[in-house]
């Protein structure tokens, strides 16, 4: 019986999205529409926003990490009300690619930007009068339709195990706050209540399980729309050459001098349906010349921001710098050059000769089955951008609630911040579970004077 | 004989008794009627007013001028703040009044309330005139023609006393039912329900042994309910608790099998909150006690309020049962408890003004539209009455609150877009903004729209906006200066008091002499607190100032009364029958009503905004 937040289109929020269709293109285009667009949108680039109706470029970085740039964009301004949805809206296209795409998406989620709901740049359209009476019932059809589309993905998705894991996160917040609520509207009852050691121990646990369902985020994500593969190793074990076979074309000097390969290429490969993004990297090795030096620090780099990593040997170079990896899980061993080795003693690693093209089969079959195989471990993991951010949403209100109830804050700030979390799990649960909240206080306490 | 008035109120309990006042205030010409013009605003249940959630409604309806809180501050026995430990938010003021001291003081400032004519009388049917006025009958004889009526009926209509296997029919215990008025309703289009309700056995205090019960006095500084209210009038007396154990809970039981609960004699539906004891022992068996609070009647009375023991039970079940109970072992019951059922109308039929759709002119307060409680009431039939006074002037204004604005926006926009199957009764977790609405700043949330509607006088008025600008002052104090924190990092003292450990008392040295004045002008304890409330939850209220944004935008999109649901393509089967059903005003409304997804709200916001665009293109 508790409303919590209005259901529908709220205008007063700022929303993007990609619009152009999502996959890879020569470019995307994502639209930001609201009263903060021009705001969000200029806080991320390195200048300022063109004036309105022009187009210019600028570089895009995101704002709070160090390594800050995103890609370069074209940028195009137009001010309300003479816009597709009548607002102030940007656009900004970034290269097609997707993981440059969601990095560029989530900067501006960031910002203050909400993910825009089914049709919902269209709607806004129609309600500033940027479209006609007739087209009215299609704008409606539309949405009707896309949201029936986003309801019949929830509900696969729920058949999984997300449903059921954000289910029982949700119970567990709720066990909670129905203790909060009932210290506050219940306080002269005779109900033994959680104290602070036993909230803070679910908290923990809370946002413990929350963590886990975003971990194999990234990779399920990547599925559909790409994983990222760094090739790395020392100089001269092979890894241009692998990073040719593997493109199917010749994009990257093969030459037996050490430290050919600076810059960091890439290309893109499909396994199986499974896009697979390669980067093909400089050989890491301590070296005096200050270019071949910035080609390491980029290779360690991209090695730390690849979803996979693919590091390659060979039984005739004795590596120089071992990078700590640790962080990675996904690493495949592979050593090249396998005609000179004496023995295949390292029983994890995939041999392959990359003159006469062995074993690249093999390992094509090692990058998908390991792209898969986390794909079917990850079954109470999410893969959706929108509950991606809804679980991030639960977890900043979990973790500002664990310092809430730490400070000894009155539990009516707790039940705040468990409120939120748990309106943020119902995107995923399809439920409304403040509704019900007195209910459940009602049926499991006795209650009443 | 047809008496002639602007607006009659029908029933003057809690919700008659502030609908009349507020038609009044309005200067409509206003009859209230009652059985017994000398007994108004009786406490048929427990004798207090306030309590969680309730305490916030009382401090809105003295912001909107009402009576009950004066009367309640000067009829008041024992304050207690309940959810003293949490924060201002939540703090909860309680009352124990004298029982027949409330109702003799409201039958006075009833009687003497300017443009109010009490008139005694029951009503037993009501026409509707060709012109849209009213005719409201009383017996053969007498009638009474208005423009608008307000129905604020409480458990009378066709209500119905259970004593175990005894059922007779009856409002309160001594007062007869009113029959036909529910009738009348129903021919006239109306649904009702039927719900029900319980009170303990009244006591003989001089039978009760006290030296066996737990002592609790009242607050040493109260925090009253009304701003005019200066003191209490009243001598203070303390309550008492005891328990009940497995020996009560066993006689109880063998009473069951004649119980009208559990006979299926009772068809109403009764308030889970608040169930009866034999409802208490059955759901939570393995509870070993339940508490009672024993709470004074008054000061020149010696009956006793046990509550926590509201029964139907066989009067004798009723008196071997509580006669287990430490310091009840030769207690006298005087009278004994029974459930009441009565006819409610599922308030979805109401428009936000307390109006029904169905008839222009015709409101309904109270338990008539499914509520519990008397501050419940109360905020109901304030709402009705000066709705009803500014039709009657044909004022296009309404009196309608947010759900951000108080708690009584709350209550009546949970009952129109939610409605209720058990008595619904006011609790702080049913307000999502719920640190914003607190106590403290009732007069400054909603003085402004008591002022503009003529609910409140200037001079009320000028004392709520002084005290604003005093809040401004103290706030803008805070954030002016700037002291290192314990990190060392420089902060504004507003910055600082934010923090959890930190009051304002500890800020004071650094603070302005102009501004410490303005904390010391008066009633300094209260400001004070007032000013940490609003320091403290301020990263909240800013949180859901957003959300009552949004709220506030979409509550201005008027829905056509008579809306063509079925013609709209796209809406999913479940928004077509509510929407259909509860035919809501506006889309906040429609976007509150469960089971509505987003896409059914943009559905018929786009449809809503074809009709706009059509109307144009004809001009």
């Amino acid at each position: 019986m508790i409303p919590h937040q209005i259901a529908g289109y709220s205008e007063s929020t700022t929303i993007v999205a990609e619009a152009t269709p999502q996959g890879r293109g020569g470019i995307s285009i994502l639209r930001i529409s609201g009263k903060d667009a021009f705001n969000i949108v200029s806080n991320l680039l390195d200048r300022d926003l063109p004036k309105p109706n022009r187009t210019t470029y600028a570089k895009l970085s995101n704002n709070n990490t160090l390594d800050s740039f995103i890609d370069d964009v074209m940028v195009s301004v137009y001010e309300s009300p003479r816009s597709y949805t009548g607002e102030d809206v940007v656009e900004v296209s970034t290269h097609g690619n997707p993981i440059l795409v969601n990095e560029a998406l989530e900067a501006f989620y960031k910002e203050g930007a909400h993910p825009a709901k089914p049709g919902e740049f269209t709607l806004r359209a129609f309600l500033n009068n940027r479209m006609d009476l007739i087209q009215a019932e299609a704008v409606s059809d539309l949405i009707a339709s896309k949201s029936k589309e986003a309801a019949r993905q929830a509900r696969k998705q729920l058949d999984g195990g997300v449903g059921k894991t954000a289910n029982q996160i949700s119970d567990m917040m709720m066990n909670i706050l129905s203790s909060c609520e009932l210290e506050l509207d219940f306080t002269e009852e005779d109900i033994i209540l959680l104290n602070r050691e036993e909230k803070l121990l679910i908290v923990e646990r809370i946002i413990n399980d929350l963590r886990r369902m975003i971990s194999g985020y990234s990779r399920a994500r990547n599925l559909r729309k790409g994983v990222s593969v760094a090739i790395v190793g020392s100089p001269n074990v092979g890894k241009s050459s692998l990073f040719n076979i593997l493109a199917n074309e010749e994009i990257a000097i093969v030459h037996h001098t050490p430290g050919t390969t600076r810059d960091v290429l890439e290309a893109v490969c499909e396994i199986n349906g499974v896009h697979f993004t390669l980067y093909d990297t400089a050989g890491m090795r301590i070296t005096p010349d200050e270019i071949e030096d910035e080609g390491v620090t980029r290779a360690i780099r991209k090695a730390e921001s690849a979803d996979m990593i693919i590091s390659v040997s060979a039984p005739d170079i004795k590596d120089q710098i071992i990078v700590n990896m640790t962080r990675k899980t996904d690493i495949i061993e592979v050593i090249n050059k396998s005609d000179l080795a004496t023995e295949r003693k390292e029983e994890n690693a995939t041999y392959i000769c990359s003159t006469d093209g062995s074993g690249i089969e093999e390992l094509k079959d090692e990058l998908f089955r390991r792209v898969v195989k986390d794909e079917k471990q990850g079954q109470g993991t999410i893969s959706r951008e929108r509950h991606y951010n809804a679980v991030q949403c639960a977890i900043k209100a979990m973790k500002e609630c664990r310092e809430d109830i730490d400070q000894g804050q009155p539990e009516e700030i707790v039940a705040e911040q468990l409120r939120e979390a748990v309106s943020a799990m119902d995107e995923l649960t399809g439920k409304k579970r403040l509704d019900g909240l007195l209910e459940e206080i009602f049926s499991e306490f006795c209650i009443g004077k | 004989m047809t008496i002639k008035c602007d607006i009659i109120v029908v029933g003057g309990g809690h919700a008659g008794c502030e609908a009349a006042a507020a038609a009044a205030r309005l200067g409509v010409d206003t009859i209230l009627l009652s059985a017994d013009p000398m007994a108004l605003g009786r406490m048929s249940c427990n004798p207090a007013i306030g309590g969680i959630a309730k305490g916030h409604l009382v401090m809105e309806i003295d912001a909107l001028g009402g009576v009950m809180p004066e009367i309640t501050d000067r009829t008041a026995i024992q304050y207690r703040v309940l959810n003293r430990s949490k924060g201002l938010a939540v703090w909860s003021p309680r009352a124990q009044c004298d029982r027949e001291l409330y109702s003799s003081e409201m039958s006075r400032v009833m009687h003497a309330y300017k443009n109010v004519r009490v008139e005694s009388g029951v009503a037993n049917g009501i026409k509707v005139h060709e012109d849209g006025t009213f005719g409201v009958f009383l017996d053969k004889e007498r009638r009474i023609h208005s423009k608008a009526v307000v129905l604020s009926c409480g458990t009378f209509l066709n209500g119905l006393m259970h004593y175990g296997e005894i059922s007779t029919q009856g409002g309160r215990i001594g007062e007869a039912p009113v029959n036909g008025l529910t009738e009348s309703l129903l021919n006239k289009g109306f649904k009702s329900g039927r719900l029900k309700t319980g009170t303990p056995p009244r006591l003989d205090g001089r039978t009760i042994d006290y030296t066996l019960l737990e002592r609790q006095d009242g607050d040493a500084n109260p925090i009253l309910f009304s701003v005019n209210s200066e003191k209490t009038h009243l001598p203070q007396i303390p309550c008492w608790i005891t328990y009940t154990n497995p020996d009560v809970h066993k006689i109880l039981e063998s009473g069951l099998d004649r119980s009208p609960l559990y006979t299926g004699r009772i068809k109403g539906i009764g308030p889970r909150y608040c169930p009866s004891i034999e409802d208490k022992i059955v759901r939570f068996a393995d509870k070993e006690r339940h508490t009672i609070f024993v709470e004074p009647e008054g000061v020149h009375t010696d009956l006793v309020y046990p509550n926590g023991f509201s029964t139907s039970l066989p009067e004798a079940i009723q008196l071997e049962a509580i006669r287990k109970i430490p310091g009840f072992e030769t207690v006298e019951i005087v009278t004994p408890g029974y459930a009441v059922e009565y006819d409610f109308f599922p308030p979805h039929q109401l428009r936000h003004s307390l109006e029904t759709k169905l008839i222009p002119g015709l409101y309904f307060a109270g338990q008539i539209n499914g509520t519990s409680g008397y501050e419940e009431a109360a905020a109901q039939g304030l709402v009705a009455g000066c709705n009803a006074a500014l039709a009657v002037r044909k004022d296009d204004r309404t009196l309608q609150i947010g759900r951000d604005e108080g708690y009584i926006g709350v209550l009546i926009d949970d009952l129109i877009t939610r409605g209720t199957e058990e008595p619904y009764r006011m609790f702080t977790s049913r307000a999502e903004f719920r640190l914003k609405l607190r106590l403290d700043n009732a007069h400054s949330r909603l003085a402004s729209k008591a002022h503009g509607l003529g609910l409140i006088d200037n001079q009320r008025f000028a004392y709520s906006v002084q005290e604003d600008e005093r809040l401004k002052v103290v706030l803008d104090g805070l954030k002016a200066i700037r002291r290192p924190a314990k990190s060392g990092e420089k902060m504004t003292l507003y910055e600082l008091l934010k923090r959890p450990d930190v009051k304002l008392d500890d800020l004071m040295p650094y603070l302005e002499q102009s501004v410490l004045d303005r904390i010391n002008e008066n009633r300094t304890t209260e400001f004070i607190r007032k000013v940490e409330a609003e320091v403290k939850y301020s990263g909240y209220l800013k949180r859901q100032a957003y959300r009552a944004a949004d709220q506030q935008r979409n509550r201005g999109k008027v829905v056509p009364k008579d809306f063509k649901y079925y013609n709209i393509k796209g809406l999913s089967a479940e928004g077509l029958e509510k929407f259909s059903r509860i035919r809501p005003d506006n889309i906040g409304e429609a976007s509150n009503i469960p089971g509505i997804t987003p896409s059914d709200i943009a559905v018929l916001l786009i449809h809503l905004k074809r009709l706009d665009g059509r109307g144009t293109k004809k001009k």
